[in-house]
């Protein structure tokens, strides 16, 4: 990764921590979302918080507009069942490739697990059919015969 | 009993509780056999092909097709553009809907005659309601998208909606329509679950086009829950997935 790449992503993490200490700041009052300035992103929405033992409160908050040697930067944190569920890059100096390391790193409540076979019975079953694949591959060759 | 039919170009399964009549089976699958005809791309005097041609002033479609025009701009906005029944090549197709919608009817007229134990299985999507011919709750095995003979994880829906959207839909109507020429290699498949199965159906095509972070999406929309199979063989889930195992 470039030295500017580095220190880009050094400042989406520093405004990032900024949303954060933000959305704790005023998730404890009745206050809503912080207000913007510039030219960015201006529309705010809040739904009800479903359940009170979050953190904080639901809603989709929108961070300042920050302005770093790079261009302007502004963020969206996401609060779903009273945690931070997403971070949005509303605008960026750069491409998405950042907002993909970003998110990824401001996702902590999923979890993984290995694909494994299981060997359980079940009474339905959902995914690809093996005619969906065959129909598909079946219309494709066809389709390039008749080009 | 539970009777199959290949429509759509997939094989189509109803399952109806306490019922020994072909008859009411067929019902449904003509329903299906009529969305078939007029929403299929592949049929050329399908109102979709004719809407594709520019044959159809707009406001001139059929009562459906507006319907599914509407979810379809709707979903579109609730995806932040990442769902979109017109492709980069121009043409229209609304695959990414129709099949959830199509199964959430026919699900609907099951409930209005009565029923209230049934099972209805197009690829991917599934309707149910009540129990198995057990009095068991239904089970859903999620096939491994690397190998459509097993069963990678147990759910029990529970009356909920079910779609998959997965890699094998890839290159027709499943796109990412911020970069066209994203490639959509990460992810293998995403099972959403969801209030029915149109709503399953069309938040899992929105999430399949957003690559890996689809699961995100799901995760921050109340009432939905997901498991992604990347093409690494691992799984995402979503915090409420577990209530469904």
């Amino acid at each position: 990764m470039t030295t500017t790449r580095k220190v880009l992503i050094g400042v989406v993490l520093l405004i990032l921590a900024g949303a954060y200490i933000a959305v704790r700041y005023f998730s404890g009052s009745t206050a809503s979302a912080p207000t913007t300035a510039g030219s960015g992103a201006s529309d705010t929405t809040t739904t009800p918080a479903t359940e009170t033992q979050g953190r904080y409160k639901n809603g989709r908050y929108i961070g300042t507009l920050a302005q770093s040697i790079y261009g302007p930067i502004q963020v969206a944190a996401v609060i779903a069942k009273g945690e931070l569920s997403n971070v949005e890059i509303l605008v960026s100096p750069n491409d998405k490739e950042n907002s993909i390391e970003v998110n990824a790193m401001a996702m902590p409540i999923l979890t993984s697990e290995a694909v494994l076979a299981q060997s359980a019975e079940v009474d339905l079953v959902s995914g690809a059919t093996e005619s969906s694949v065959a129909f598909k591959e079946s219309l494709a060759s066809a389709l390039a015969k008749a080009k | 009993m539970r009777l199959a039919r290949v429509i759509m170009g997939m094989p189509i399964e109803v399952e109806l509780v306490g019922t020994r009549d072909e008859a009411d089976f067929e019902e449904i699958f003509s329903y299906l056999r009529s969305v078939d005809e007029q929403f299929s791309p592949y049929k050329a005097e399908s109102e979709v092909s004719r809407i594709d041609r520019g044959e159809i002033p707009q406001g001139g479609e059929s009562a459906e097709m507006k319907e599914v025009l509407e979810i379809a701009e709707r979903t579109k906005v609730e995806s932040h553009g990442y769902f979109n029944v017109w492709r980069p090549d121009g043409h229209f197709d609304p695959s990414g809907i129709v099949k959830g919608w199509a199964l959430r009817n026919a699900a609907r007229r099951y409930a209005a005659r009565g029923y209230e134990n049934y099972a209805i299985v197009a690829g991917g999507d599934i309707a149910l309601a009540g129990t198995n011919a057990e009095g068991k709750e239904w089970s859903v095995g999620i096939k491994n998208p690397k190998n459509t003979k097993e069963i990678v994880k147990v759910i029990y829906p529970r009356g909920a909606g079910v779609a998959t959207s997965g890699s094998y839909e890839r290159g027709a109507h499943i796109y990412n329509p911020h970069t066209p020429a994203d490639p959509l290699n990460e992810v293998a498949s995403i099972t959403v679950i969801g209030p029915d199965v149109l709503e399953a159906d069309r938040f899992a095509t929105a999430a399949f086009a957003m690559g890996k972070r689809g699961i995100s999406f799901i995760e921050a929309l109340p009432g939905f829950e997901g498991y992604m199979i990347d093409t690494s063989d691992r799984a995402t889930l979503t915090s409420g997935f577990h209530r469904y195992t």
